[in-house]
């Protein structure tokens, strides 16, 4: 039985879909030279390497694989990867997006991104910069205008940081494809809580396409996305405060406490939740509901 | 566009003035100067500022456009908006140009990275344990071919010997480099712990930071392999092999380990605060204390 075959990508093909009884395997057109990144599987055929992409591995192969329907890394694109970590789905961008295009591929971490640096030198699109997608000013005068915003970093505000770096660099049209880990945006909501927060701030400036559950690949995450609308390039810095409801501080507690006693040990000893950085314009919050009151008791019933 | 803007894109910086015209700006120290202002988060050259802030970095100060469309005075740099409109102006940057400055900047950045006192222990920190466990295994694999070996096996054992008297000796190089770095880095930590399991702790960690923000008792288990759980977890982590740990009875080890944590837990946050080694002074005596007592099968509270 031969396989279905089926290409992606317009003139030269970059994705290559194989049907394998009831399980699709993919391949990505690489560049041509190994050894491979991460020790994936390749192939040669007719003279041109293709290299394995799995669903375990990278989470946009699993985005794929669970029906994705939006835009992709398409031939000749300029995509902004924030979170390349030691690059194996960032490899497999830039092999979508082919000598033509090109993949600035941001890392915070200096040993994963030593690993990017080894196996970026044979890839001529990739242009890795170590750099916090925290601090988009840090790398700004590396990076142009982009077709596409990839953006993987586990971290509590990550879809804000999604929009500050789709803000300054993704032009309109662009596609923003975040893969939103949402054991990391707190365990008081639960994922779906978080994935309906997302899309609702997002939605106020991306198109977005229905998102898609990439279990049974990766626990807890979501890959959802859009095209980025004219006014994204005008958002105003207040819409960059957002957190997710379940780390925003509560309300304060209606009981006011009694004049004359000390400070509450336990409510001074922090409550151990995430709060966005100090110090930083846009992350600090501090025109937030409620901010200010953070180190007032949570709740009324409290040891006396 | 109304007032003039400076653009800084990979190794140019360019003025787009009032009237639209973009010009290239000399930098001094040209594109040698802006890789270690892009890696290092330095001044920009010329620039009286002291990091390259806003969206497009460049911000004005002594940096002299060639032609004077428009003054010093009133060139600045973009706001966010700006910049996407202004980065369109911008004529093509090639390639090849591009790529050579993105990988010059890197390699300077994570060579500034790398050199971090944290990253250099939790670098050594893991070399040491991974030849650590390679002499076990290795030293395990020889011990069980020497029995009744017959001739041709015991001579290639002596050689396998002197290899592992080799890597011994490196082994235990790497150690006194490791306990000198750590030393310098987190003098009450290893004096609290032994400079091996500080040094491995920080590794698990991420930094001394990370390690001093943590609650005791999740220092107490880092290294740990399996989790804790509703039945009996782990007792021990990376701090099984801490200092003095062999002189507690075995049924008091994991009240040892407790007290430890916290011990160092405080003695992280001296070195964190950059105090002197000595500063590790009263919490050794609270764990020689603790030892004493547990050793006289006392302790309990």
């Amino acid at each position: 039985m031969t396989p279905s075959v089926r290409h992606r990508g317009d003139r030269e093909p970059r994705l290559w879909e194989e049907r394998r009884g009831d399980r699709t395997v993919r391949w990505t057109r690489t560049p041509g030279r190994l050894p491979a990144v991460y020790g994936e599987r390749w192939i040669e055929r007719g003279g041109v390497l293709w290299r394995q992409w799995e669903p375990t591995r990278s989470k946009l192969a699993a985005a794929i694989e669970v029906g994705w329907a939006g835009d992709l890394p398409t031939p000749g694109d300029r995509w902004l990867y924030l979170g390349a970590a030691s690059g194996t789905t960032a490899s497999h961008v830039a092999d979508l997006v082919g000598p033509a295009g090109r993949v600035y591929a941001v890392e915070r971490s200096p040993r994963p991104f030593r690993r990017l640096l080894g196996w970026a030198e044979r890839w001529p699109n990739v242009l890795p910069i170590l750099a916090d997608a925290r601090e988009p000013s840090r790398f700004a005068m590396q990076v142009p205008m982009v077709d596409g915003l990839y953006v993987d970093i586990a971290q509590p505000d990550q879809v804000r940081l999604a929009l500050e770096n789709a803000r300054a660099r993704l032009r309109p049209g662009g596609a923003l494809l975040l893969a939103l880990k949402t054991a990391s945006m707190g365990r008081e909501a639960g994922p779906a809580d978080h994935l309906a927060q997302a899309s609702e701030y997002l939605a106020r400036w991306i198109d977005l396409e229905e998102s898609v559950r990439l279990s049974p690949f990766h626990r807890g995450h979501y890959f959802l996305g859009g095209r980025a609308r004219e006014e994204l390039g005008r958002l105003p810095d207040e819409a960059l405060t957002w957190v997710p409801a379940s780390l925003a501080p509560r309300p304060p507690s209606r009981r006011p406490r009694p004049a004359g006693r000390g400070p509450d040990r336990r409510s001074d000893r922090g409550t151990g939740r995430w709060r966005p950085r100090p110090g930083r314009p846009g992350t600090t919050g501090a025109d937030r509901p409620g901010a200010g009151r953070e180190d007032r008791p949570r709740s009324t019933r409290r040891a006396g | 566009m109304v007032a003039p803007l400076l653009l800084w894109r990979g190794p140019r910086v360019w003025l787009i003035s009032a009237s639209g015209a973009v010009t290239e700006v000399p930098v001094p120290g040209g594109r040698e100067a802006l890789v270690r202002a892009a890696a290092d988060g330095g001044p920009v050259p010329g620039s009286r500022t002291a990091a390259p802030r806003g969206p497009l970095a460049v911000v004005p100060g002594a940096l002299r456009p060639n032609e004077g469309a428009g003054g010093t005075d009133l060139v600045r740099a973009a706001t966010p908006t700006e910049g996407r409109v202004a980065l369109e102006r911008l004529p093509p940057l090639p390639l090849e140009e591009e790529r050579s400055f993105a990988f010059d900047v890197a390699r300077r950045a994570l060579a500034r990275a790398l050199a971090q006192p944290d990253e250099r222990v939790a670098t050594l920190a893991r070399e040491e344990e991974r030849i650590e466990r390679a002499l076990v295994r290795e030293g395990n694999a020889q011990r069980e071919l020497a029995e009744g070996a017959e001739e041709t096996v015991a001579e290639y054992l002596r050689g396998a010997a002197r290899f592992l008297d080799e890597v011994e000796r490196h082994h235990a190089e790497v150690e006194g480099r490791l306990a000198r770095t750590v030393r310098a880095h987190a003098p009450n930590l290893s004096a609290v712990l032994g400079e091996k399991v500080a040094a491995r702790l920080i590794a698990l960690a991420g930094s001394l930071r990370a390690l001093a923000q943590m609650p005791a008792s999740r220092l107490q288990l880092l290294g740990a392999r399996r989790r804790p759980s509703h039945g009996r977890g782990p007792r021990f982590g990376a701090i099984y092999r801490a200092a003095r740990m062999d002189e507690v009875p075995l049924e008091r080890q994991g009240a040892y380990a407790r007290t430890v944590a916290s011990l160092a837990v405080i003695a992280a946050r001296l070195d964190l605060a950059g105090r002197p080694g000595e500063s590790a002074r009263e919490l050794l005596a609270r764990r020689d204390r603790r030892i004493r007592d547990l050793r006289a099968g006392g302790g309990r509270r």
